[in-house]
């Protein structure tokens, strides 16, 4: 079942739920929570990758990608209210995180949609868009512009939307890889355990 | 006439040097930075060092020889000086520095001192917290010896203003290091706020009510009476010795008061735990710059504390979270029976009756300084602008608490239907509280994140899986806490805007 607007307000306000309440963390503005969901805002850190230092990336080289991973990522800070936003490029891939910080209960899942207003600058904001319930910390947005135009992407800007909705039954969260990010985080593909066999390793 | 062309050719050496620094202030100026006070330290260095250099073809045709060479070392101290100070800027990239707290910490800064000021935070490896500031007067005053004053303001306004706003006086440059290891330790800046307490203080150490004069002036009669038997040139010395082990002294105590008065409980915690491996009892000496014993200075800042204490946050916090509260005055327990034991006390005040005239002395300033300690908190209290009130905090510090057991950053607590920013000394003190409780040893981390769920791999060690879960634990208790002071920041920054 959807979530609408009041639902919304009301898993926020009800410390005493059975399986918690939900947390949005910092809502600047009311005006974030509209009927379909909660508008959330980018947040300041990049990921990009340093695509002149590898070939290819192969999630099946296992724990050596994460040696190797700091070496092909960059991370990029834009501070709050700069007048240089992150610029992204045609075609280019950027990863970078919601500002709030989310805390579902376990009977809540949600997921993440690009406001249409910027995709229709051509920009897809989230690529992966489950949050599975019981999640906490920033959303990782995986960000491509699509469009022709360079577009430029100025932290705290409101750039995507949480939909939320109730789950048949509770659940705890399960996720070992990704747990309480406070920023964007590289890919832990290479923690995969069938990787190997898929790969031929097995 | 040989001569003559020499310093010429010393001077067009010069030219090259000082377009060097120009040219290696702009590199560094191109990093990223978490904060404009990096680049404004850069364009101080770089601004000065053009007009220096641009002051040279007047220099070469100078026709005293030593005022030419004078005004040409001047130029070349300078040029070095101002060299080594661009590493302040280089070390505050983003990429060095807590970047996410930085806003909210140099804004923290603008709101106590009444002088506007850059703060540039940059990390060291040596293990200390420290100051450097008056980069705006050191130009100043080198710039003056070859500019009129209009000219010399109008340069540095070009440097430090960029929308032709003007304040007045100009905004000084202040540089806290910390140490490298602790960059991702929150909680342990709150010895930020020590070093806050030594730009709050100077001004009224220096000038107001001519308090140096007074020391220097009770500090010769008090040598004068000590040594009245001993050479003028022992007299001479044990007075320049006097002067500087109080002057350090005091200014370290106040120090230590104004980030008790800012950051309440937390500053004695963080300051234990950054002092509590080291010698806790060194007498001051030169080689230490004369810094007052840890544990004295401990015993000085808990007994201001204990001044303001209050129960009522105590009551709140007991009846929301009895074992936190359990916790935290098992700490201060700690720190009590430390400093009840007054051996740094006893050694600096009672030295030997066969001990060097050093030591006499530095008991005679610490008796002097004992004396006047009430007079010092006065000062304090009258000069820190903002006083956290630790008592009137209840709420806000349980939030804090709440929010960091259910691993959720405590930016926020809630108004009514709305929630407000929490402020970053109520972040710390309740961050503090919360890891005394939840993390104040491995058994007790290890309970937390079995309760929590924290990705440990749980060894079948217990040793090891209480380690694991105890860095683990810190870890995240350093992020939310990080993530916290930057969003409270941005939060206020909004709510200001849109009010």
């Amino acid at each position: 079942m959807n979530l609408v607007g009041r639902d919304i307000r009301k898993a926020m306000q009800q410390e005493d739920r059975d399986h918690g309440p939900l947390v949005v963390t910092p809502l600047l503005s009311d005006a974030q929570i509209s009927d379909a969901g909660v508008d959330v805002r980018l947040g300041n850190q990049f990921i990009v990758m340093r695509n002149r230092l590898f070939g290819m990336l192969d999630p099946s080289i296992g724990p050596d990608l994460s040696v190797q991973l700091p070496r092909y990522q960059e991370f990029v800070v834009v501070p709050f209210r700069s007048t240089c936003g992150f610029v992204l490029h045609p075609g280019r891939f950027v990863i970078s995180s919601t500002f709030e910080y989310i805390a579902l209960p376990g009977d809540l899942e949600c997921q993440l949609e690009g406001r249409s207003s910027w995709a229709r600058l051509g920009l897809v904001a989230a690529m992966a868009t489950t949050v599975a319930p019981g999640f906490q910390g920033v959303i990782t947005l995986e960000m491509t512009n699509l469009g022709s135009a360079p577009i430029v992407l100025h932290p705290g800007v409101r750039i995507a939307q949480l939909l939320f909705h109730t789950t048949s039954s509770p659940s705890e969260y399960a996720g070992r890889k990704y747990k309480f990010p406070i920023g964007p985080e590289f890919s832990k593909i290479h923690l995969d355990n069938e990787l190997g066999f898929w790969a031929g390793q097995a | 006439m040989q001569r003559h062309d020499h310093s010429h050719f010393l001077i067009d050496l010069l030219a090259i040097k000082l377009l060097a620094v120009e040219d290696q202030v702009a590199r560094v100026r191109c990093s990223d930075f978490p904060s404009d006070a990096p680049r404004k330290l850069c364009d101080l260095i770089a601004q000065s060092a053009k007009q220096l250099r641009l002051q040279l073809p007047r220099i070469k045709t100078e026709e005293d020889d030593a005022a030419k060479r004078s005004q040409a070392r001047m130029c070349l101290m300078f040029a070095k000086e101002m060299l080594a100070s661009v590493r302040f800027a280089q070390r505050a990239r983003t990429e060095n520095t807590p970047w996410s707290i930085v806003p909210a910490f140099e804004a923290y800064v603008r709101g106590l001192v009444h002088e506007p000021h850059f703060l540039v935070l940059r990390p060291k490896w040596t293990h200390t917290y420290e100051i450097i500031a008056g980069f705006t007067g050191r130009c100043r005053g080198v710039l003056r010896a070859f500019l009129d004053d209009e000219e010399v303001e109008s340069v540095l306004k070009d440097a430090l203003l960029n929308d032709g706003h003007s304040p007045e006086p100009l905004p000084e440059i202040c540089v806290i290091s910390f140490p490298r290891l602790e960059r991702m330790n929150p909680l342990s800046h709150c010895l930020f706020g020590h070093e806050i307490g030594h730009v709050l203080c100077a001004p009224w150490l220096a000038r107001s009510a001519g308090i140096k004069e007074r020391i220097r002036a009770d500090l010769a009669l008090k040598v004068g009476a000590e040594y009245h038997d001993a050479p003028e040139s022992e007299r001479v010395e044990q007075f320049d010795l006097a002067v500087a082990v109080c002057e350090q002294g005091v200014s370290e105590l106040a120090a230590d008061l104004t980030c008790a008065l800012l950051f309440g409980p937390a500053t004695l915690f963080a300051i234990y735990e950054y002092c509590a491996l080291m010698e806790l009892d060194e007498l001051p000496t030169a080689e230490n710059s004369y810094y007052p014993p840890w544990r004295y200075r401990l015993r000085v800042i808990q007994a201001f504390l204990n001044q303001g204490a209050s129960s009522e946050c105590e009551s709140e916090l007991q009846a929301r979270f009895p074992e936190a509260h359990v916790a935290m005055h098992e700490w201060l327990q700690v720190i009590a029976d430390l400093v009840a034991d007054e051996c740094d006390r006893h050694r600096l005040l009672n030295p030997p009756t066969d001990s060097s005239n050093t030591l006499r002395t530095i008991a005679m300033v610490y008796s002097y300084v004992e004396d006047h300690m009430g007079a010092i908190e006065s000062l304090v209290r009258e000069n820190v602008p903002a006083a956290y009130c630790y008592a009137g905090r209840a709420s806000a510090v349980c939030t804090v608490v709440d929010r960091l057991d259910r691993l959720i950053p405590p930016n926020e607590m809630r108004k009514g239907d709305n929630h407000a920013p929490l402020s970053i000394e109520s972040i710390l003190n309740g961050a503090w509280i919360f890891k005394l409780w939840r993390l104040n040893s491995q058994t007790a981390a290890l309970r937390f994140a079995q309760e929590r769920g924290l990705a440990v791999r749980l060894s079948n060690d217990a040793a090891q899986a209480g380690a694991e879960a105890h860095r683990v634990g810190l870890a995240v208790l350093n992020r939310l806490v990080v993530k916290a002071i930057e969003a409270s920041f941005e939060h206020h920054c909004y709510l200001e805007a849109h009010r």
